[in-house]
């Protein structure tokens, strides 16, 4: 009984590790979104993948400081990714109407938009 | 003795496979953006890794997450070579198990660490440096029952991991992802006695007080 359990684990490991190098394997935890090749921005949901990836600062857009980034006197840019749906970043990507841009971002696509008072204009569809 | 060096052998070679296949695939996710961060602009936690990242002048998805691949898959003829007993059954086991594998493939310092905590069961001296490269390393001083009682906790909660009940009703609570954290801390203190601890603690800073 002991040596099936433990095949039976080992076997169960074995098909979880398949799944390692697809993105929704452990998403609760962990979300990978691909920055790379999105241009620079001014604000961004995922400020520090963005600085990373673009290598200019990046401003975090979080529910704290939409207020902030509402009063931009100018056109800004915004980077948008997972975290844009979430409570955190102030769920502004949940009004986009397209179900295919939020898949997108869900699996991992970043949006590129330009923000004039908060009102948005997608120039970027996710990757 | 030498059928099992085989045996050791190729396990190590599956768990090289587990963590280095397409390790440079996925792109940097935000805690390993900021060890990427403390790579390129110094800072004082992370010590071996960012060493490590700083003379190799690594920045890529796959450099940053190399060292954890490597010691990832070390653990396992190490963890062979320290146990007493069941020492096959426990390489099998750390080279498979996702957590350590999926630890493995992060530009986190939790699978190096985990080397030298298994090599510190043999030689203490090797705590050291699982202490630099993260406190968290503290967790497995020695091989005790508490040890035993956190990875066994550890092992349950992948198995009750939430993705587990997605699509469940239970999922519709609308709680967060890591709302079994709470339980399992709870278990996690009362397994290991803190409370006891904790109250000798409050009667010392009482005793300081008065």
């Amino acid at each position: 009984m002991e040596k099936f359990i433990f095949i039976a684990a080992i076997a169960y490991c074995l098909v979880a590790d398949l799944g390692l190098s697809t993105q929704r394997w452990y998403s609760q935890e962990v979300m990978f979104s691909d920055w790379r090749g999105i241009p620079a921005v001014d604000y961004s949901t995922n400020a520090p993948v963005s600085t990373w990836y673009s290598g200019h600062s990046t401003k975090y857009l979080r529910a704290d400081n939409l207020e902030r980034f509402l009063a931009e006197p100018d056109t800004v840019t915004l980077g948008i990714d997972y975290y844009g749906l979430t409570d955190i970043s102030a769920n502004l990507a949940s009004s986009f109407h397209s179900q295919l841009v939020i898949d997108s971002l869900i699996h991992g696509g970043v949006l590129v938009a330009k923000s004039f008072h908060g009102q948005l204009t997608i120039t970027g569809l996710p990757f | 003795m030498k059928s099992n060096i085989i045996l050791v052998s190729a396990l190590t070679l599956v768990a090289a496979y587990w963590r280095f296949h397409g390790l440079g695939g996925n792109p940097l996710w935000v805690d390993e953006v900021g060890f990427g961060f403390l790579v390129q602009n110094g800072g004082n936690q992370e010590f071996i890794p960012q060493w490590f990242g700083e003379l190799f002048g690594l920045h890529s998805e796959f450099g940053l997450r190399f060292l954890s691949a490597l010691c990832g898959t070390l653990t396992v003829p190490a963890i062979y070579y320290v146990a007493d007993k069941r020492k096959l059954e426990s390489a099998v086991f750390v080279a498979v198990f996702p957590l350590f594998v999926f630890w493995s493939r992060m530009a986190r310092p939790y699978a190096v660490a985990g080397l030298f905590v298994v090599l510190s069961w043999r030689w203490w001296w090797m705590m050291i440096p699982a202490l630099v490269t993260t406190p968290i390393a503290l967790v497995g001083l020695k091989p005790n029952k508490w040890m035993v009682g956190l990875v066994v906790v550890g092992i349950i909660m992948f198995f009750l991991r939430p993705d587990a009940f997605r699509g469940w009703s239970i999922s519709q609570l609308g709680a967060s992802p890591r709302w079994w954290y709470l339980p399992a801390l709870t278990l996690i203190l009362y397994i290991t006695k803190w409370k006891n601890s904790f109250s000798l603690l409050q009667s010392r800073i009482a005793s300081l007080r008065t």
